[in-house]
């Protein structure tokens, strides 16, 4: 965190090594997470690209006060969401539509392999939710922050994806 | 929470050649970032620095001011008597008007701006010499009231050009 601080504090004083170092760091996590959302590289790429400049460009707006990981991931988020907005217009990944409902988390809930392919078949930002809280480790406020959403939507949009899992699994397993 | 290694597979993970392009990539595409001149490091430290620098210099300006009307008030009646006078002076011959010596009624004008120009002469004369024998702190009190009886005669003088140049010009 200490090492971060003063990498971020060297690029604001134009150091460039200090932007590569921190590229190194973070461009693997970032890359493994955009892969989730399609199967073309180019795009992963690009995406992962763009992320990186803008953080370059906006760097004296990062506080310091989340890691520069949770910036950076917010930031490609919004490039994935920018194009697949322009790509298909009505093809919605908003959780706005979410209905908040006091659903129990799912204790019971068992990972199988399996499911990662079934996770593809859900919207963006359900596969999102359950990647960044269950895969990734950040909290609902995290979540919420990253993707502009309340955190009770990612609560609910979490309990879903995993109850769906399970159902499907369970389908699978008769 | 899950296991990383269980989720993301080899696959997922960039190439050595796309971690490369990728780079490539930013590295075209950013501009050297100039070295801010003047950068802020802690807004808050900065807005104290500023504040107290304002309360320094008031505080400063409160002190010279209370040391210069203390001294000022230490100082003997006649030197701020003399003082005054003075300071009288300078301020009637900051109004003094400029006569223009063209007109039909120059030759009075004209008559009237060296007889005071003369007068002027003597009491500055006088004046200078009465302070050239002593120190301001140390006169006599004959030689005071010669002094102030010079001041007062001057004051005049410069009083009846004003009055001439109002009436004048």
């Amino acid at each position: 965190m200490l090492e971060e601080i003063n990498l971020v504090k060297r690029i604001k004083n134009g150091d460039r090594n200090a932007f590569k170092e921190l590229y190194k760091n973070n461009v693997s996590p970032l890359f493994m997470f955009m892969k989730q959302f399609s199967i073309d590289n180019s795009k992963v790429e690009d995406w992962v690209q763009r992320a990186f400049i803008k953080a370059y460009e906006n760097i004296n707006q990062f506080d310091g006060i989340s890691l520069f990981k949770t910036w950076l991931f917010k930031i490609a988020i919004n490039e994935m969401k920018m194009d697949f907005r322009k790509a298909n217009a009505n093809k919605n990944i908003s959780v706005d539509e979410v209905e908040i409902a006091s659903e129990m988390e799912d204790s019971n809930f068992q990972w199988e392999l399996v499911m990662k392919d079934w996770l593809m078949e859900l919207s963006e930002a359900k596969r999102m939710v359950f990647i960044l809280y269950e895969i990734e480790g950040y909290s609902h406020a995290e979540i919420s922050e990253m993707l502009n959403i309340k955190e009770s939507a990612s609560r609910t949009i979490l309990t879903r994806t995993k109850v769906w899992l399970r159902n499907k699994w369970n389908e699978s397993e008769k | 929470m899950i296991d990383k290694s269980k989720f993301y597979s080899d696959d997922d993970s960039p190439t050595k050649k796309q971690h490369k392009e990728i780079w490539n990539g930013i590295n075209r595409n950013i501009n050297p970032r100039k070295k801010a001149f003047f950068h802020i490091s802690d807004m808050r430290s900065f807005y104290y620095g500023i504040a107290a620098s304002f309360v320094f210099i008031f505080a400063s300006i409160g002190v010279f001011t209370t040391a210069k009307n203390l001294l000022y008030n230490m100082k003997p009646e006649e030197v701020k008597l003399d003082n005054a006078y003075q300071s009288a002076i300078r301020e009637f011959q900051k109004v003094i008007p400029s006569f223009e010596l063209t007109s039909q009624k120059s030759e009075n004008v004209k008559a009237f701006v060296n007889l005071k120009e003369e007068q002027l002469k003597y009491l500055d004369e006088n004046i200078s010499l009465i302070k050239s024998e002593t120190g301001t702190t140390d006169l006599s009190p004959l030689k005071q009231m010669h002094l102030r009886q010079l001041y007062a005669a001057k004051l005049k003088v410069l009083q009846e050009i004003i009055d001439k140049g109002e009436i004048d010009i």
